[in-house]
């Protein structure tokens, strides 16, 4: 058998077969008509139009045959293409090249082949045309003239066919274009040589508001607004005659005009082409609205960075992680003095600090953290890296020194992933707040020191309108006086605590920090609230006192808080509950607590109740007679005590109400004993009732003497050892007991002109008058024993000289002085000076006992006094506000005027005339 | 001839001032006066209507314009005039409680001897408008 040859153009002939795209395709009845037909027109049972590709030869069209692909290697076909006229085997079996081929000597057993070569225009020749019999046979001339006729129609089909294919392809492509044009976002026109538009696609119709018909055949110029409009058309002109590429081939940012002749921005690109000999643009149009907004807003957000940065009133930092200065803006400079060369990448931002405040900021934060925090930069980040905005007043240093007060708030500068970058200061001048502030509560001190000497003549004339007059007023006029009177006290405590807090808050309230024994203080204001308590039906109690609790305070100041606390506590208690008082030791405190079971705090006013005019119920102010300055007040004095006060529910209901205080280990030498009762008047106080001997005790206290507490046995011993100014006798032993005693004591020289106050239950005392003055006692006191009426017999029993003392009121106000003659003409002989100078004459003229002084005086400072006399007069300074008292010298008390009641005037003046009277 | 006594009601928190205002409106004035310590006790107490209602302003609870929401609201009360007394003497604050209902503001402090004239002249002001 012989294999077809390989014709020498193959590749070009396999080339121009893959072209015709036709390969593998299904049957088609153009090309079977004709196979149909050439079967006919040679008589044979088998026609094919075969292709001959590399391997194969593959029919396209087959009439009597199954397979439809044989190997090209054993094809007739493949020797039919290497001719160009027909080709004719009569008996494949006579015939050397075929006789062994399968296809003869097995299916489809060929004896007659005849193939008409099927060549393109090219001149490739792709296949044949045969016809095929199982016999041997030939084809006449007309046979053979048809057959090729049909092979060339064969050929035109398989030409036509390419054709159709690239038909097809070109308007799949033209389609996929339209629809791209149609559903691109941008806009794309196109115009001719004069600017007619001849398309727009619907992204430009939707972006320019019109419809296709109102666009195309119009000058493009229409979408564009002046001076852009005229400007356009030469342009095209100036291109189209040689030259400036302005428009064309380049895009550039121009504003394009909708229907509605509003304006966009637009970028603009615009090609050229040709198309059949004209010339046409295309312009390819972008909407740059959200670009040029985006732009915009970052400009602007630049610009308003750059004018918050260079804004000279807020002085604004950057910092790194480590503290070091990143910037500095012209605030800064401005506030500190440093330019921002000076500072930035060199310095770190602690340094415009003072040292002293990260220290205390520093012991602060670590407490409110839980953690140590050291002074340092750490300091003012601590917060704002847990995601607050730190924000409070420091003081800057300036490069001259001097300490300019900010408020400054610290915020952490994060990376989108919540990475610390770096933090950011701002801080703002508050000089002038502070400024105003002073200023305004300046102003605010001054009107209500103003508004003391009308109160106080106010407040003294009704107290002793009710103090003698009130039997002889009709029940309504008595009202209408206890009335006046309550809101006088009122008044007068609502600007003693607005004063104090205006002092606290300018730091201008003087404190006297004194070594001493907090027991002592804790048990003085338990005391002189038993009344008050009494009066609300509520028992105070104190508990848990350490054996020594030294410290240092100002007892008068601690005395204002202890007696708001506990006064609190009362007030808001239910009849019958107690309030207990507690002082214990913590590990280098003191911690004071008072405990009420009352209805306890509100949520909702938890968090302002330290605040200023802040009650639960706006109605308690009157219901309870607070001013609602007094937690406030409160808490500032404990916090200049460096304490610290708050509250907590109690267990079971109430409130618990604490403080603490730093105590002093080193001071505790000498507060104890004899120290302690140094300077007071001593006191024994005989009982063996030791509760009712405490309670005594803490009386004289209260009243400016030490009590020494003894049983009866002991009686005659202790004032054989010690000096005592009185004997305070408790009959609770018994009025035998009590009686025996008493006369012992008088049968002695050295006792028996001491005074002696016997204190008995109602029983005892009834009938016992005569007994008792035979005994040379002139003072008996019922239980319960009531403080003032314990002073008042002290005083009186002291009392040896029968002159009476003389006293110098040294003031100007008429109303006061009269008042104060009315509250002191018990006591004392009552002379004025209305002015310095009158004084002077009177102090030359006479000896008074004790001078009282008010240091407003027309003529001058009251203060000129002082030190006129020899040995000096005592001086107890009554006044528009407090002065200091120095330990050594004349003044020996300072009294405010309106903050005391007639009857702490007549106390102090009296325990003065009293010790003025021992010396 | 006597005129026929003015009834008012009146509506004040405060024991001492209530005390006061009483006395000076009865004993000084010659009215009629039922005084109450809360807007609610005055609500709840269904009084026959007063010839003016005075309250205060400053109340906890149902404060005085609130109050005289409530009355306002009343059909027996609705036509009654009424008068607030404030310690806020401030121009706008008047201003405001007169836009609230009220035919005139009273300010504290009150002058107890000419009280019950104020509330008067106020009343025949509002009837002769």
């Amino acid at each position: 058998m012989k294999s077809p040859e390989i014709p020498e153009n193959e590749q070009g002939r396999l080339s121009a077969l893959q072209a015709l795209d036709i390969l593998d395709t299904g049957r088609e009845e153009r090309f079977d008509r004709l196979t149909r037909l050439a079967s006919h027109v040679a008589g044979t049972p088998i026609a094919l139009v075969s292709l001959i590709d590399q391997y194969r030869q593959w029919f396209k069209s087959r009439v009597g045959l199954d397979a439809e692909e044989t190997p090209r290697d054993i094809s007739f076909c493949g020797h039919a293409i290497l001719q160009d006229e027909l080709f004719q085997v009569p008996d494949a079996l006579q015939d050397p090249r075929f006789s062994d081929n399968p296809l003869v000597t097995g299916d489809p057993s060929i004896r007659f082949y005849a193939g008409v070569p099927l060549e393109l225009e090219s001149g490739h020749t792709v296949g044949t045309l045969c016809v095929i019999d199982r016999k041997p046979r030939a084809l006449d001339a007309e046979q053979q003239s048809l057959l090729k006729d049909i092979a060339r129609a064969v050929v035109d089909e398989l030409m036509l066919g390419n054709v159709l294919a690239r038909a097809r392809l070109q308007v799949k492509q033209a389609e996929q274009l339209r629809a791209t044009l149609e559903t691109v976002a941008d806009g794309i026109i196109t115009i001719d040589a004069r600017g007619i538009v001849q398309s727009v696609n619907p992204a430009a119709l939707k972006l320019f508001g019109y419809r296709e018909n109102e666009l195309v055949g119009r000058n493009v110029s229409v979408l564009m607004p002046e001076p852009y409009r005229q400007q356009h058309d030469g342009y095209l002109s100036r291109y189209l005659s040689g030259g400036d590429p302005r428009v064309i081939g380049v895009g550039r940012d121009t504003t394009g005009q909708r229907k509605d002749r509003s304006t966009f921005p637009m970028h603009l690109a615009v090609s050229e082409m040709c198309y059949e000999g004209e010339r046409f643009f295309t312009g390819v149009v972008h909407d740059t609205s959200a670009e040029t907004r985006l732009r915009q807003d970052l400009k602007e957000s630049l610009e308003l960075r750059q004018a918050i940065l260079f804004s000279a009133s807020v002085a604004i930092i950057s910092i790194m992680p480590d503290g070091t200065i990143l910037s500095f803006n012209r605030g800064a400079e401005q506030l500190l003095g440093y330019g921002a060369e000076d500072l930035v990448g060199k310095q770190r931002f602690e340094l415009l600090h003072d040292p002293q405040e990260i220290a205390e900021r520093a012991a602060a934060l670590s407490e409110e953290l839980g953690r140590k925090v050291e002074p340092g930069f750490e300091v003012f980040i601590a917060r704002a890296r847990l995601g607050e905005a730190d924000r409070r007043e420091w003081a800057y240093l300036h490069r001259d020194g001097t300490r300019i007060p900010v408020e400054q708030t610290i915020t952490a500068l994060r990376s989108p992933s919540g990475a610390i970058k770096g933090f950011l200061g701002i801080a703002v001048d508050i000089r002038q707040r502070k400024d105003a502030e002073r200023t305004k509560n300046e102003f605010v001190s001054t009107v209500s020191h103003e508004l003391r000497t009308p109160l106080t003549s106010l407040r003294g004339a009704l107290g002793l309108l009710m103090s003698r007059f009130s039997d002889d007023l009709p029940e309504k006029g008595r009202n209408l006086l206890e009335n006046a009177s309550r809101n006088s006290e009122r008044l007068s405590l609502l600007i003693n605590d607005i004063l104090d807090l205006e002092k606290l808050e300018a730091d201008r309230m003087d404190f006297e920090m004194i070594s001493g024994d907090l027991r002592e203080a804790v048990s003085q204001a338990v005391t002189s609230n038993l009344g008050y308590a009494e009066k609300f039906g509520v028992e105070l109690r104190l508990l848990d006192v350490p054996p020594a609790a030294p410290a240092l305070f100002d007892n008068h100041r601690l005395q204002q808080v202890l007696s708001n606390l506990i006064s609190n506590a009362v007030k808001f208690s239910p009849e019958g509950a107690t309030v207990d008082v507690s002082l214990t030791a913590l590990a280098d405190q003191w911690r004071i607590s008072i405990r009420d079971r009352g209805r306890g705090i509100p949520e909702s006013f938890r968090g302002k109740i330290f605040q200023r005019f802040s009650q639960a119920d706006s109605s308690d102010a009157r219901e309870k007679g607070g001013t609602g300055l007094g937690l406030s007040i409160s808490r500032a004095i404990v916090e200049k005590h460096n304490g610290k006060i708050g509250f907590h529910d109690g267990d079971g209901g109430g409130t618990e109400f604490f403080f603490v205080l730093p105590s002093a280990a080193d001071v505790d030498q000498g507060i104890d004993g004899e120290a302690s009762a140094a300077g007071l008047p001593r006191i024994l106080v005989c009982s063996d009732n030791s509760n009712v001997a405490d309670v005594l005790c803490l009386m004289l206290n209260h009243n400016r003497f030490h009590g020494d507490q003894c049983p009866p046995e002991s009686v005659q011993q202790m004032l054989s050892e010690k000096r005592y100014r009185a004997l305070l006798l408790d009959f609770s032993h018994g009025v035998e007991t009590g009686l025996g005693l008493l006369q012992r004591l008088r049968a002695s020289e050295t006792t028996q002109d001491l005074p002696v106050i016997v204190i008995a239950s109602q029983s005892q005392s009834e009938g016992m008058e005569a007994t008792l003055q035979a005994l040379n006692v002139y003072h008996w006191l019922q239980k319960p024993v009531d403080r003032k009426q314990l002073h008042q017999a002290l005083v009186s029993s002291g009392r040896r000289s029968q002159s009476r003392p003389s006293l110098l009121h040294v003031e100007d106000d008429l109303d006061v002085i009269q008042i104060v003659k009315s509250v002191t003409e018990d006591l004392a002989d009552y002379d004025y000076a209305g002015s310095i100078r009158e004084a002077r004459e009177k102090l030359h003229a006479h000896a008074y006992d004790l001078v009282l002084l008010d240091l407003n005086l027309p003529d001058g400072d009251g203060r000129q006094l002082l030190g006129l006399t020899a040995p000096p007069t005592r001086v107890i300074v009554f006044s528009g506000e407090q002065v200091a008292v120095p330990a050594e010298g004349e003044i020996i008390a300072s009294l405010v005027k309106s903050q005391v009641t007639n009857e702490s005037l007549l106390k102090t003046l009296a325990s003065a005339l009293q010790e003025a009277d021992e010396r | 001839m006597a005129t026929e006594q003015l009834r008012v009601i009146y509506v004040d928190d405060e024991d001492d001032i209530r005390e006061v205002a009483l006395m000076s409106l009865e004993d000084v004035g010659g009215l009629a006066v039922t005084a109450f310590s809360s807007g609610q006790a005055l609500l709840d107490a269904n009084a026959p209507a007063p010839d003016v209602f005075l309250l205060d302003v400053m109340m906890p609870g149902m404060n005085g314009t609130e109050l005289l929401k409530r009355l306002k609201a009343c059909p027996d009360y609705r036509a009654v005039p009424a008068i607030f007394m404030t310690a806020k003497a401030h121009p706008a604050e008047i201003e405001s409680l007169v836009g609230a209902g009220a035919i005139g503001v009273i300010c504290k402090p009150f002058d107890p001897m000419t009280l019950a004239d104020e509330v008067r002249n106020l009343l025949e002001s509002y009837e002769r408008r």
